[in-house]
């Protein structure tokens, strides 16, 4: 019936070929490999339609939505490169090995009129420390973060003039004992060739306790000591308009209306003299004022 | 160059400006200070062709879906005019009085009259100008009528820009211009292949034109009246030249004016905005598939809005013009205009100055489309079409689900997102439906996704009402269908009436049916069953065009009729889907109000508005709300986060308490409702106005059976659950500016809570009404438990599910059995056979059971594998017979067999110990 969809027409497709390919001659094998080459500049198929190489084995891309399904693929391959038959090139993509008789989804593979690299860091979410290890994923590019939790991924797919696709790519990372997460390169553009986008925040698996509430003033107060249990006052116009009390690591917190603040740090006979003003801009701006206590 | 039927036709639905972009109807593009004609026209058609080239290929895709409903007529374009307002960059664009040459004073009442050069690039076909002029010859008295007297009188050049606008991909809709560089108003339109196309959009640029410089600054007062008039204009044959096809001019509507009967699916908040197009995808060339953001279904719902208008009041939209044109500051201004629609309504009909039953503000707030909010975050947008044609055996409700996801940031621009989504069927007790393996995932690129599923027939033959919840992160949208009410396999002539009911208090032995009226006369009466209902009504009563109708919902329990709801619905020619909500407009009270300082607060409603400044009463610049976000693993701060969504928690910080404070909107009494979480921790609340224990509540993940709250704990969930308490005041505030959380045990109307979400899928969270029309709800499946059986060969694999559970049976049943989606002769394909060709069999638990599985396609002599995979509960032991050889050999979950094949086909008895 007219309404099954590419992926029933894809096993379809993968029938008949199997069919008349014979492929029962012996040998180590083939695999099928499926996904879909994505253009960045449009978010749709690339047009002309691309051709999917793996091994000696080729595909077109469908016109339509820029899906492939490459059969009889030698297995083993790891590398899968797309000539998109335009000036944006040819692009080649790292992919999991395919073991014989076996199909193997790679997904969207992002290709487009420029290629940037794409970096950034990857933190666990309570402590800011860098994972090390943690696999991240973008457009089809994989790769794996260093010691110091950066990865860099390249080359990816980046538009000329339009970004609403680009932004919309979904990033996803993963590390042992921790929740995975998405990001994306939103709102950042290329400078130099590399995109590097906001650091992104990993969650222990072992966290079960909520995120403590919002705040839009912040910042440590050191030395650790003296910022523990430290009182501070936020005053506006020289009144007192709120206090709280640091936490046991020397971190307080406000969640206050936007204007133009002063605060006031006092724990035990240190204080601060500066007295520091912060400024919140909009009631979506976060602030952070660290202080040194004297 | 002419446009022919091959090339790829065109959208364009468009309002720009140049102007600043602080107007919401502005299109940045700086107007020179010493432009010349050369450089305006050069700029205005760069402009335009990035509109078409965008409209181009969404268009395609939307013709494609459009297709597979049978509503499209091929060799019709889309095509919508554009217009184009100039003004100095960094003003707004001017309002009021035109000040080009040759243009009368601002004021209304002036004609247009148009002019063509006769030499020149810009001449049309002789034939051609002589259609257009002929059109607005015959369309004027009724433009005057229904639009009014334009704001401007005078000369109005159309030009020929064929040429120049047209694309290889792309047909431009024309444009208007109030100053074309030379101090003339301009119309520039393309040359259309099909005179009816061109008849409808040159009323369009007409009215546009009509409106001249002055008009309204939201997309959905604008572009909506416009086109609302052009429908309407268009649908009276006398405005029209002769020779026109009535029928080629209905689709042309159909295809990119009129939602016609889906208006109460489409109905949704990610609709609403300032503007239709998001800057930033003005000028982007959309795909073929995918991409194309939600502005064309914008487009579409604004003027079907309008068009309900119309039915009562025909001359509305003349009568808000004049108001607007005498003082134009008006159409910059909600209340105002609020005031002066509702002003017209009670000049135009004393008695009775509603529309559609309600006052005009109250009307207003149940459109979204007409809600100009600027609203930020991730949201999605389901567009419903039900196949009606080319349906085949065991097609029983068979519709598109169209999924856009997108996001939208400070500037009204939008981001189209990717993602994956895993709809949710249900049947009308709110049993999760299983289709077929490929509807269990809409993949998602560039903001477009879709999937077709097959309800199927659950109660033997007899309609009933579904639910389908598209969730995409923490983002969903629920729409009703009524399946099997519109059409079938065998059904000739589609009905042209149906929808679904919800929150009707149902018991054994109670009847229930729509009756139709019009005028205060019977029309027609549609039983319901399972809450759902579809009939072919036919001209009755005028019911295939522009009528009211009054809706009861009526029900019969021991021979008294009791009327549930009485709705009254405008509508336009073509079908009707009627999403009738016995209790569907309430209000929900914070029973203590809010409290001063931070708290936690849920949303168990599903509020009208969509700007949360108005909602809870604090000035937006000083607004402190927060939703935590966990793939930021930080809180998202107002106004950077979604607008108040039913079922989700936010914190607050309220310079006061409220002591009475309630939020006005949709309820959903009686139904079953999901929330989407995402992995990590959520901000959730339920959403419902009762008090939801755990076991009432049930947790989805993928594509997997619903389970207990109890049994997703550890596996899909976090172990507790928590809710906040506001800890001491603040010495200097007297309010709690601080807290902690506490272990929670149920979820409480209005109260906020955080859970988490262990599976990286992230899981949806469906609270369970307790309600006595859910009181006869089917059990909630338990675990028990369930085996993929595959066969592999040459990279092409085949599946069918076995498995057990409470409700399972040894004979066919469609609320834990499904059949297999429509077979591809000659292709691998596995079953189980029970009464039928299986994909999931599921038997009574703790029963011995045997399974016959057949495997069909094999090719003789190739060598298959299979695999019986957990999928669900714990692995059992088996015993596996290949019934041609009698071998037999005890397998366990993930064990692997190689099967030769002897014939095309193969089976094997599945013996599983009670």
């Amino acid at each position: 019936m007219n309404r099954i969809i590419l992926l029933m027409i894809a096993v379809a497709s993968a029938l008949s070929l199997n069919g008349c390919g014979g492929s029962g001659g012996g040998g180590g094998g083939t695999a099928t490999i499926t996904g879909r080459v994505i253009y960045v500049e449009t978010g749709g198929a690339p047009n002309p339609a691309a051709t999917v190489q793996v091994g000696s084995s080729t595909i077109t891309t469908d016109a339509s939505d820029g899906s492939f399904t490459l059969l009889n693929a030698p297995t083993g391959v790891t590398t899968l490169t797309v000539n998109t038959n335009s000036a944006a090139g040819v692009w080649t993509f790292k992919i999991a090995a395919a073991a014989a008789t076996t199909t193997e989804d790679v997904g969207d593979l992002w290709v487009g009129p420029q290629k940037v690299t794409l970096t950034g860091a990857v933190l666990d979410s309570s402590t800011s420390s860098p994972i090390s290890g943690a696999t991240v994923k973008f457009g089809g590019v994989s790769g794996t973060t260093n010691a110091s939790g950066i990865f860099s991924l390249t080359p990816v797919a980046y538009p000329n003039t339009n970004f609403a696709a680009f932004w919309g790519i979904v990033g996803n990372v993963s590390a042992t004992n921790y929740f995975a997460n998405t990001f994306s390169a939103s709102p950042n553009t290329a400078a130099g060739g590399t995109v590097t986008v906001a650091s992104v925040l990993l969650t222990p698996l072992s966290n079960t306790t909520p995120p403590p509430p919002p705040y839009n003033i912040w910042g440590r107060i050191t030395p650790t000591a003296e910022g523990a249990n430290c009182k501070v006052t936020l005053l506006q116009n020289g009144v007192a308009v709120r206090q709280t009390t640091a936490d046991a690591t020397g971190t307080y917190y406000f969640w206050i209306v936007p204007g133009t603040y002063t605060l006031h740090f006092v724990s035990g006979v240190h204080t601060d003299a500066s007295d520091p003003t912060v400024t919140v801009k909009s009631t979506n701006d976060v602030e952070r004022q660290d202080v040194v206590l004297n | 160059m002419r446009f022919t039927g091959m090339r790829v036709p065109l959208i364009v639905a468009l309002t720009a400006c140049f102007a600043a972009t602080a107007s919401p109807t502005v299109l940045t593009l700086p107007a020179s200070t010493s432009r010349s004609r050369a450089s305006t026209v050069q700029q205005a058609d760069a402009l335009v062709k990035g509109f078409a080239k965008a409209s181009t290929q969404l268009t395609l895709h939307s013709r494609n879906l459009r297709t597979r409903s049978g509503r499209y007529h091929t060799t019709i374009p889309f095509s919508l005019p554009t217009v184009v307002k100039f003004a100095k960059p960094g003003e707004q664009p001017t309002r009021g009085g035109g000040g080009g040459s040759g243009i009368e004073p601002c004021g209304g009442g002036g004609d247009l009259v148009l002019q063509f050069d006769t030499t020149g690039s810009e001449v049309f076909p002789t034939a051609y100008q002589q259609l257009l002029t002929n059109v607005f010859n015959s369309a004027k008295p009724t433009l005057d009528i229904i639009f009014g007297m334009p704001a401007i009188g005078g000369n109005v050049h159309v030009a020929n820009f064929d040429a120049s606008i047209g694309d290889r991909n792309a047909v431009a809709g024309g444009y208007f211009l109030p100053d074309n560089g030379a101090g003339v108003p301009e119309i520039r339109f393309p040359v259309y292949n099909a005179n009816e196309t061109a008849a409808v959009n040159f009323i369009h640029c007409l009215l546009l034109a009509y409106l001249g410089p002055d008009g309204y600054a939201w997309d959905g007062f604008e572009e909506g009246l416009v086109r609302a008039v052009t429908m309407k204009v268009a649908r009276t044959s006398a405005a029209l030249p002769g020779g026109l096809d009535p029928a080629v001019i209905e689709t042309v509507l159909q295809n990119s004016y009129d939602v016609e009967g889906g208006y109460d699916w489409s109905n949704q908040r990610p609709l609403s905005g300032p503007l239709f197009i998001a800057p930033n995808l003005r000028a982007l060339p959309l795909p073929v598939s995918g991409g194309s953001g939600p502005y064309l279904m914008r487009y579409m719902m604004s003027g079907s809005a309008w068009s309900k208008v119309l039915v009562e009041y025909p001359t509305f939209a003349s009568s808000l013009n004049a108001q607007v044109y005498a003082t134009p500051a008006l159409g910059s201004n909600l209340a105002g205009l609020t005031t002066a629609s509702q002003t017209i309504l009670t000049n135009q009909r004393p008695a009775n100055a509603t529309v559609e039953g309600m006052s005009f503000a109250a009307w207003l707030q149940h459109q979204y489309v007409l809600d100009p909010t600027a609203t930020q975050g991730s949201k999605v947008l389901v567009d419903i079409t039900p196949l009606t044609t080319g349906l085949t055996t065991g097609d029983f409700g068979v519709f598109i689900v169209e999924a856009t996801y997108f996001s939208t940031d400070a500037a009204g621009n939008e981001t189209l997102l990717s993602g994956t989504s895993y709809p949710i069927f249900w049947d009308a007790s709110f049993n999760r439906i299983v289709t077929s393996a490929q509807d269990e995932q809409i993949d998602i690129t560039a903001s477009q996704g879709s999937v077709v599923p097959n309800l199927p027939d659950l109660f033997s033959g007899s309609a009933y009402r579904g639910a389908i919840d598209v969730p995409v992160g923490d983002q969903l949208q629920r729409v009703f269908v009524p399946v099997g009410a519109i059409a079938r396999a065998t059904t000739t002539t589609p009905n042209d009436f149906y929808g679904t009911v919800e929150g009707a208090n149902f018991v054994a032995g109670d009847t229930m049916r729509v009756d139709v009226l019009v005028g205060g006369s019977a029309i027609a009466s549609a039983p319901v069953t399972n809450n759902a209902f579809g009939i072919t009504v036919g001209a009755a009563g005028g019911f295939n065009s522009y009528v009211s109708l009054t809706l009861n919902v009526v029900r019969t329990r021991g021979g008294a009729d009791t009327t549930l709801l009485t709705r009254t619905v405008n509508k336009t020619p073509g079908s009707l889907n009627a999403d009738l909500r016995v209790v569907g407009d309430g209000v929900f009270n914070y029973g203590a109000g809010l409290p001063g300082g931070l708290s936690l607060v849920g949303l168990p409603i599903d509020p009208y508005a969509s700007d949360a400044s108005a909602i809870l009463g604090v000035p937006a610049a000083s607004l402190l709300l927060a939703r935590f976000d966990s793939a930021l693993a930080n809180y998202g701060l107002y106004p950077s986060i979604e607008p108040l969504t039913l079922g989700h928690a936010y914190f607050v910080n309220l310079p006061a308490a409220q002591n009475s404070f309630g939020i006005t909107g949709r309820l959903a009494p009686g139904i079953s409702t999901a929330v989407p979480l995402k992995p990590g921790w959520n901000m959730v609340s339920p959403p419902l106005t009762e008090v939801v224990p755990l076991t009432s509540t049930r947790v989805v993940h993928a594509a997997d059976f619903p389970t207990s709250y109890a049994d997703a704990l550890g596996t899909t969930l976090g172990t507790d659950f928590f809710t906040f308490q506001p800890g001491p005041a603040d010495p200097i505030t007297g309010l709690p500016e601080g807290g902690s959380f506490v272990q929670a045990t149920e979820f409480d109307p209005g109260v906020g809570y955080f859970v988490r979400v262990l599976a990286p899928e992230g899981v949806s969270l469906v609270f369970d009404a307790d309600t006595a029309l859910l009181r006869s709800r089917k059990p909630i499946p338990a675990p028990g438990w369930q085996l993929r059986f595959s066969a592999t060969a040459n990279g092409t694999t085949s599946s069918s599910i076995i498995g057990e559970a409470p409700n399972g049976s040894n004979t066919l049943n469609f609320s834990v059995d499904s059949t297999l989606p429509p077979a591809i002769a000659g292709g691998l394909q596995v079953y189980s056979v029970n009464g039928g060709q299986l994909f999931r069999d599921i038997r009574p638990l703790y029963t011995r059971q045997a399974y016959t599985l057949h495997v069909d396609g094999l090719t003789p002599g190739q060598s298959y594998v299979i695999k019986f995979t957990s999928l669900l509960g714990r692995t059992k032991f088996f015993t596996v017979v290949d019934r041609a050889t009698g071998r037999a050999r005890t397998m366990f979950s993930g064990a692997t067999w190689t099967l030769k094949a002897y014939g095309p086909t193969a089976a094997l008895f599945v013996v599983v110990p009670r």
